[in-house]
């Protein structure tokens, strides 16, 4: 079973990219399982996902990075049990730190047969100069880009592409090891590119 | 450490100056309602909540998103952003007079209280511009 996270900040595009890569994903014979964590009392994205017809378990209560970390490996253990998916995409909250999601998910042991895929971390475009303006959330939003495989700048047909490249400059300074890719789910530029990389790129843990 | 169970533990210190809330309502409309008025509920609703929330401080709107659900319909939406960058979504071609509500609102700069509040407030002022009724699960 293949762990792919996607995360990123509040509002970047996580459910929509999700939505989008899913179907490709599934279209090349994949069995593919979302796990979706709300920080909001009551989970909103797993219901949507099910409406579009996806394959989704909800985490409420919490962020599973950390106040409800233990939930993230009992969940996936029944995944594992209830749907034996070749696949799962794991959306965090928007302020969920990837690395600390994937030491937790690193804890399940056997009988789960655990990959890891890539972490590909959203960076909203749009909003850039006030995700790295302010202090606390620019801690926040630098310390996702730090621990990206793969940091998709969304929303690029929404700006000029000037912006687009002030924007690249800015979050390689973050992770200059990551891969950038530019993503618009509006136009599907770089959809294919995320979703060769969720099937083929694996990741030592 | 993490627990073996699934007890709480507590916040990263990431998450400092974010909050989130969510709640859940019944939305009564006195009268079989189509899904564009649904959808300009929803739309009215992401706005008053974003706009309340900047009022009250909040640096950043790190999303509000809601779903209503009835009879044969399934409106979505979300708000980003303060400006705020607002999708509405819709499925089914039911007309029902009553649906649920489920929002939840992610805030960035202002506390958990002024978000429950920014909220709630929202709720009953949309309602009140539709004529609809919202009572709270």
């Amino acid at each position: 079973m293949k762990l792919v996270q996607i995360a990123g900040y509040l509002g970047s595009g996580k459910t929509t990219l999700i939505l989008a890569l899913v179907r490709i994903i599934a279209g090349k014979g994949q069995k593919v399982a979302i796990l979706v964590n709300d920080v909001g009392e009551v989970p909103v994205d797993g219901k949507v996902m099910e409406e579009f017809g996806l394959t989704v378990k909800d985490i409420g209560g919490g962020c599973i990075c950390c106040q409800v970390a233990g939930n993230l490996r009992s969940t996936l253990k029944t995944l594992a049990r209830e749907i034996d998916p070749d696949m799962v995409i794991i959306e965090p909250t928007g302020m969920a730190v990837p690395g600390a999601v994937k030491e937790v998910a690193g804890y399940v042991r056997s009988p789960v047969d655990i990959s890891f895929g890539p972490t590909i971390v959203l960076f909203d475009t749009t909003r850039a100069e006030k995700l790295l303006t302010y202090e606390t959330l620019e801690r926040l939003v630098a310390t996702q880009l730090k621990d990206a495989d793969i940091i998709a700048l969304s929303k690029v047909d929404a700006i000029e592409n000037a912006e687009v490249d002030l924007a690249r400059q800015a979050v390689s300074k973050f992770n200059p090891g990551a891969a950038i890719i530019r993503l618009s789910t509006m136009s599907g530029e770089g959809l294919d590119d995320l979703a060769e990389a969720a099937l083929n790129v694996t990741i030592n843990a | 450490m993490i627990a073996e169970d699934n007890r709480s533990q507590k916040p990263n210190v990431a998450h400092d100056g974010i909050n989130g809330y969510g709640t859940v309502v019944d939305v009564n409309t006195g009268k079989a309602q189509n899904i564009d008025t649904y959808e300009r509920y929803a739309l009215e609703l992401m706005k008053a909540v974003s706009a309340r929330c900047v009022n009250a401080g909040a640096i950043d709107i790190g999303h509000i998103k809601a779903y209503l659900e009835g009879d044969r319909l399934f409106v979505y939406a979300s708000a980003v952003g303060d400006a705020p960058d607002i999708t509405v979504k819709s499925e089914g071609d039911g007309s029902p007079m009553a649906v649920s509500l489920t929002i939840n609102s992610v805030v960035y700069g202002i506390d958990k209280d002024a978000l429950k509040n920014a909220t709630d407030d929202a709720l009953d002022e949309v309602a009140g511009v539709f004529g609809f009724t919202v009572t709270k699960r």
